[in-house]
């Protein structure tokens, strides 16, 4: 799949995914399990954690990449490769499916 | 032109 189709897909949340900001960092903790099996929790970075609050399963890939270019310091080049990395990362993850 | 400092999109395991 290209990066223009990879774009046109849309993409949500999977509901097992709890994410919160605390002190500035956005932090996703997977619920499938008890808490006390929980081995691992997520940190994101600020645009890491933007790019989570916009997905939406409503948004389109190229609306999150415009929405993070009019609000970050990027050029539409690399906010696109990175936003395609992230969300690779993120299906890797079971974090986000298509929809 | 508020626009923030970005950094890449970056996400980390942290293992409990």
């Amino acid at each position: 799949m290209n990066s223009v189709e990879y774009l046109s897909l849309r993409f949500a949340r999977e509901p097992s995914i709890v994410s919160r900001k605390i002190a500035g960092e956005f932090i996703l903790v997977p619920i499938k399990q008890k808490a006390g099996e929980i081995e691992s929790i997520y940190s994101m970075n600020e645009a890491a954690g933007r790019i989570w609050e916009l997905i939406d399963g409503e948004k389109q890939a190229v609306e999150i990449r415009d929405a993070i270019i009019g609000e970050f310091e990027v050029s539409r080049e690399e906010a696109e490769a990175d936003l395609i990395e992230f969300l690779r990362q993120l299906e890797k993850y079971n974090f986000v499916k298509t929809v | 032109e508020s626009r923030r400092p970005y950094k890449r999109p970056k996400i980390e395991q942290v293992r409990l």
